[in-house]
């Protein structure tokens, strides 16, 4: 009775409705649009089993192999990291379709193969330095067992990806943290990733970055002679006027998902390392590596 | 991803590329208009997976070397004589002769020795001068100007040039064949990296192409070689259109905007990065031997 009367046309409801978003989807994509046929997704995803589902179910898998075969779903994928998830949803139902073909995947495995795309080293690190941390208090938290991975490799490839904001930096900082800390487990610090980072900043005069990525290269990822003197030449030329902080950085958000990152620390913590570079430049610069105690 | 391989592409990658610049020939239907994606398939045709392609490739050079010698009022095309060069290269390099390709870069010589002495010491046609003197063409090369031979000198100014005195630098280094040595190829590599990562193409792949022929390739030239590689679509083409941008690729011919040229950079980057590692591995067997 209450299929009939409740049921039945409500799922009608939402079977034009979700008609109607695949439509403007494809139409016009969109930030919201995906951000919709994803919510909807993760429940129908769920519903394996139930016919009163099957419609729906049936209109997503074939519209996620139409975008995956015409390449939208890939052109999603590498246009921001937290599509990641709801493209790696629909791929995985798109093989539903009868139109699907194992080919269809071809580009996504390599984009996910060359580590471009569907990466966030940040909760893996954070785990990492969490644990560090506590343990350094003598707290002894159990993550289970979080494995061993090579940073190096890990975070250098990140070079590979067209993106630019908060995250790059943050990696390098948590990265650098963990180096720091422990050097005896084999972490290995990444060397081009940084160093690109540094010349990027030089060159799109990013002053909020450059000094701590200058001391993040000096003190952790290498420094060599060529970049160092450029990087100081562009930091004395972005000397703040006196009582100033260095301005935030340009452009791009600084509030992330996983940590929020607002102007006031990010200028104050980039005019310490701008300040601690002008006064030290001997000590920061070319110096072995500290090794605190860690246990 | 391989990398560090002299096969980039598989044979049946390059035939799928080959044939998307095809149809580009096709849709655009002018020799003129045909000239970069023939280069394009020209670059492919050097890889050492290619299935030998030579002779279709001649007899189309020549077809498109016959459109512009038939055109009445040829300087009116504003035709780019470097990939008109590059693909002679290639073709004189296969042992064969277009005469009517020749005829045009008989042309060329003339035309250079009416520019002011200003545009000659630029770094783009010191280096079409320079290619034209190795073919046998020979043009007096003009000095570059005070501008880039500081940039030259002053190695630190790399890094705030902007992309356009970089295209310029890049240019005469390949003009008078100045050795990069590693600091150099690294500076280079890196800043490659940066431009590539913001999606700018042409100044990164050309940046790239200079050091894989001049310098001494290292971990961060590969990397950026790898990124061109990991644009590469199912249907051949390279790139990823960006949807959601405000000014969204599409409103414009996304083949013209994006995948074509982005295509042409791939298929000369991996040749030239080809040709460095065979030249590389040709000196170590001379080494070896020795």
């Amino acid at each position: 009775m209450l299929a009939e009367t409740i049921s039945d046309p409500m799922l009608r409801l939402c079977q034009a409705e979700f008609k109607c978003l695949i439509q403007e989807l494809e139409s016009a994509p969109s930030r919201t649009a995906f951000f919709d046929v994803g919510a909807v997704a993760e429940v129908l995803v769920l519903t394996n089993g139930i016919p009163e589902a099957e419609g729906l179910t049936r209109m997503l898998c074939d519209a996620s192999a139409r975008w995956l075969k015409s390449g939208l779903l890939e052109d999603l994928l590498m246009a921001r990291v937290e599509f990641a998830y709801h493209v790696a949803l629909l791929t995985y139902l798109a093989q539903s379709a009868a139109s699907f073909s194992p080919s269809d995947v071809e580009v996504i495995r390599n984009l996910s193969e060359g580590r471009l795309v569907a990466r966030s080293e940040i909760p893996v690190l954070r785990q990492h330095l969490i644990a560090a941390y506590f343990s350094g208090c003598g707290i002894h938290t159990e993550f289970g067992q979080l494995g061993r991975r090579n940073l190096t490799q890990i975070i250098d490839r990140r070079v590979l990806r067209a993106r630019s904001d908060e995250f790059d930096l943050l990696v390098l900082l948590m990265c650098a943290q963990l180096l720091q800390l422990d050097r005896s487990r084999g972490y290995q610090g990444p060397r081009t990733y940084p160093q690109a980072q540094l010349v990027q900043a030089m060159r799109s005069g990013n002053t909020n970055w450059l000094p701590v990525l200058a001391l993040l290269c000096s003190r952790f990822f290498g420094f060599p002679g060529h970049l160092c003197g450029a990087a100081f030449k562009s930091m004395e030329e972005s000397i703040p006027a006196p009582g100033e902080l260095l301005p935030a950085p340009p452009g791009n958000q600084i509030d992330s998902e996983y940590i929020e990152r607002t102007e006031r620390g990010l200028r104050l913590r980039s005019t310490i390392a701008l300040a601690l570079s002008l006064a030290l430049p001997g000590e920061t610069y070319g110096v072995e590596q500290v090794r605190p105690a860690y246990n | 991803m391989a990398s560090n391989k002299l096969d980039r592409l598989t044979t049946e990658q390059i035939a799928l590329t080959s044939k998307y610049l095809a149809e580009m020939t096709e849709r655009f239907a002018s020799p003129i208009a045909a000239i970069q994606p023939l280069f394009g398939r020209c670059c492919l045709a050097t890889l050492p997976s290619s299935i030998p392609c030579w002779d279709t490739l001649t007899r189309e050079v020549a077809w498109v070397a016959a459109g512009i010698l038939s055109h009445p009022d040829p300087a009116s095309l504003s035709l780019d004589p470097l990939p008109i060069i590059e693909i002679y290269t290639m073709v004189k390099g296969m042992d064969r002769e277009v005469p009517e390709m020749r005829q045009i870069l008989e042309r060329v010589g003339p035309d250079l020795d009416a520019l002011s002495q200003e545009v000659r010491s630029t770094g783009r046609v010191r280096q079409i001068t320079s290619a034209l003197s190795k073919l046998g063409f020979p043009n007096q090369l003009a000095k570059p100007t005070k501008e880039a031979k500081n940039l030259l000198r002053e190695k630190e100014s790399w890094f705030s040039a902007p992309a356009l005195q970089l295209a310029d630098l890049a240019d005469h280094l390949l003009a008078d064949d100045i050795p990069l040595d590693e600091t150099d190829t690294k500076i280079l590599s890196l800043i490659a990296l940066g431009e590539l990562r913001n999606y700018h193409l042409d100044i990164g792949c050309k940046l790239l192409r200079t050091v894989l022929q001049l310098g001494v390739p290292g971990e961060e030239t590969r990397d950026g070689v790898d990124f061109i590689a990991l644009q590469r679509r199912r249907d051949g083409r390279y790139g990823f259109l960006d949807r959601l941008a405000e000014k969204p690729e599409q409103t414009a011919d996304p083949d013209t905007a994006l995948f074509l040229p982005m295509t042409l950079n791939a298929a000369w980057l991996f040749k030239t990065e080809a040709a460095s590692m065979a030249m590389s591995s040709a000196l170590a067997a001379v080494g070896e031997t020795a």
